[in-house]
């Protein structure tokens, strides 16, 4: 092979291949100036500045989108578990069968209210029990001898 | 207009003339370093606009800690870098050989001017990494200095000049191979 071409300081190398499409130079001042108006005013300036939180919104559509998915799929779900019924509904449908029996007037809601009717108590819980302290005496010597008082007496100590 | 004058002119409450003196100034300029980075006009033309929005945005932190033409390439480098990983990525998952596609569309592109030996100059600036092929192309073609080149890419200059001598290297044993 002969000599190999010096390409240090060959100026035809140097010079630059490339060609720009036709009037692309000529047009290229005024094309990066009324790039988004760049140079027209300041409210353009504005414009500029504010593309920067469209960057931040650029970066963080992704996540949104995730979540708005989710949301979706949530809501999707929420819907169909709503217009089938099944959500809130009672797991034992004899409890919404008796809960209507209730309703109607037809059954009594607690099987506490024939036995305090009985009793004839109208207050169960809030009247505030009387004992006679005589009859608790007498009470007591006919169920218990005078052994098992003094036992239960001494236990107590 | 000189940088220092734009940047007075900023400085002053004339943002809108000192962005259009620096886009007058050294649009065409990115253009072409762009351009040399990822061949296609297109998407040359797609981070050029993107890197002046960039600089638009970016300008009121100037602080000018570095000349202005450096951070306008500093800018228009990091895009062009950025742009061509995700095209190599793109590439990786269609199992695709980036370097062979650059190659091909060089080859194939009406814009494209050079002869023989330019376009296999080309081929061979295909097959650099990215971050190389920078380098290269700022030293080779625009002859920017290793100190600005350094201020550009933020990397030190002893590291600039190995890069440099790597990315030559392999460029003319790519082009001996090809009989040059």
């Amino acid at each position: 092979m002969n000599q190999q071409h010096d390409i240090h300081d060959d100026p035809h190398l140097k010079r630059n291949p490339f060609k720009a499409p036709e009037g692309y130079l000529e047009s290229l001042e005024e094309k990066i100036l009324s790039l988004a108006g760049i140079v027209q005013n300041e409210e353009v300036r504005e414009v500029v500045t504010s593309s920067r939180g469209s960057r931040w919104f650029n970066v963080l559509k992704p996540a949104l989108l995730l979540a708005c998915t989710f949301g979706v799929i949530f809501g999707m779900g929420y819907g169909v578990l709503r217009l089938t019924g099944t959500l809130n509904k009672p797991s034992d449908t004899e409890d919404s069968y008796y809960a209507k029996m209730i309703e109607k007037g037809l059954i009594r809601s607690s099987f506490i209210y024939p036995i305090e009717e009985e009793l004839g108590y109208e207050d169960f819980d809030d009247e505030e029990p009387v004992f006679d302290e005589e009859e608790v005496v007498t009470w007591l010597a006919t169920q218990y001898s005078s052994m098992d008082l003094a036992q239960l007496y001494y236990d107590e100590k | 207009m000189e940088d220092s004058d734009i940047i007075r002119l900023y400085k002053s409450g004339q943002p809108e003339r000192a962005f259009t003196f620096i886009v007058r100034k050294y649009g065409e300029r990115l253009y072409w370093h762009i351009r040399q980075l990822v061949a296609d006009h297109n998407d040359a033309d797609d981070i050029l606009q993107e890197t002046f929005i960039k600089v638009w945005n970016a300008l009121p932190a100037f602080r000018e800690e570095s000349k202005l033409y450096t951070w306008l390439y500093r800018i228009a480098t990091n895009e062009s870098l950025t742009f061509l990983k995700r095209k190599r990525l793109r590439a990786t998952f269609t199992f695709r050989d980036p370097d062979a596609d650059m190659a091909s569309f060089i080859e194939s592109d009406p814009l494209f001017d050079g002869d023989q030996l330019q376009l296999s100059l080309q081929k061979a600036i295909a097959t650099l990494p990215p971050k190389q092929k920078s380098v290269f192309i700022m030293r080779y073609f625009h002859e920017i200095k290793y100190e600005d080149i350094s201020e550009i890419m933020g990397i030190s200059v002893g590291a600039l000049k190995a890069s440099y001598h790597h990315a030559f290297n392999k460029v003319q044993e790519y082009l001996k191979k090809e009989g040059y």
